[in-house]
């Protein structure tokens, strides 16, 4: 089950939940909350108001709402995310726009099951302004912060050596 | 569970939207492009397109489409205006209302059928 793929086209609005296995693309409109164990990609004409939870995702639209995933999180310079995100890394690709925080999961293998509600960040994630985490954990943790992007914040991240403690900012 | 764009771009799209098996959309889904339902869905489904229930899949809602073709199972109201069609070992429980209708021997079906004249 977990092998199927799944569609939601450019002319496609959702409205309510979405909740299953398998890898889900998104070019349409989705309002509710998604809870997926499989990979989400959201396409550049994509829109999401919602909590989401998945196994990896890659986002190229825009979502309001918190993103939570196990794995990997690959924000393109299309992308607008206004919420926060937990992931095990994250890539931010230039021209994309992250408005919330980021948090790492510590260690993927003792995650708890992936929920999406505000406010209620795993104990072993830090949950952290993302200029403030980049000195703070990405020492000790692979989280990959790649590129450059266009809000204040993630400019400023980009300029910042990965090393550079926040208290030198 | 990686997504890369090579396994993206290699695979070939299917048009429209697709629920497939496993997943569960709980609400209403609207649109104008084609829908193929092999997962469930609970709720509405109101397109000005082709809606295919496939084999396996679990529908609970009411429909409107301008064609439903249903292999699976649908509990609710099928609008279409243009027609419907159950085929085979479907299972539709609820009205049809659409100017062509077809029932497939073999399909279970219980609800008024109404067609435009």
């Amino acid at each position: 089950m977990s092998n199927a793929t799944h569609r939601i086209g450019a002319a496609t609005r959702i409205t309510g939940s979405v909740v299953g296995s398998g890898d889900l693309t998104v070019a349409g409109a989705i309002e509710g909350n998604v809870q997926l164990d499989g990979s989400l990609l959201l396409e550049a004409t994509s829109q999401l108001v919602g909590d989401v939870a998945a196994t990896a995702i890659r986002i190229g639209g825009k979502i309001t709402g918190n993103v939570q995933v196990d794995d990997k999180a690959l924000l393109e310079r299309s992308a607008e995310l206004e919420g926060d995100l937990t992931a095990t890394s994250l890539s931010i690709e230039a021209g994309a726009t992250l408005r919330g925080r980021f948090a790492a999961n510590s260690d993927p293998a003792q995650l708890p099951p992936a929920r999406p509600s505000r406010g209620t960040a795993p104990e072993r994630s830090e949950s952290l302004p993302v200029t403030e985490r980049v000195s703070r954990v990405a020492p000790k943790k692979p989280a990959t912060v790649a590129a450059s992007a266009s809000t204040e914040q993630l400019a400023l991240l980009s300029r910042t050596p990965a090393r550079v403690r926040s208290d030198e900012q | 569970m990686a997504i890369t764009t090579q396994a993206r771009t290699a695979s070939p799209q299917p048009s429209g939207t697709v629920i497939g098996a496993g997943l569960t959309v709980d609400g209403e889904i609207g649109g104008n492009e084609p829908l193929t339902i092999y997962g469930s869905v609970k709720g509405k489904i109101s397109l000005t397109d082709v809606v295919i229930i496939e084999k396996g899949s679990v529908v609970e809602a009411d429909v409107e489409a301008s064609e439903i073709k249903v292999y699976g199972s649908v509990t609710g109201n099928l609008v279409a205006t243009d027609r419907i069609d159950v085929a085979t070992n479907a299972r539709v429980i609820g009205d049809l209302r659409a100017p062509r209708i077809q029932i497939a021997e073999g399909a279970t079906f219980k609800g008024h059928i109404e067609m435009d004249v």
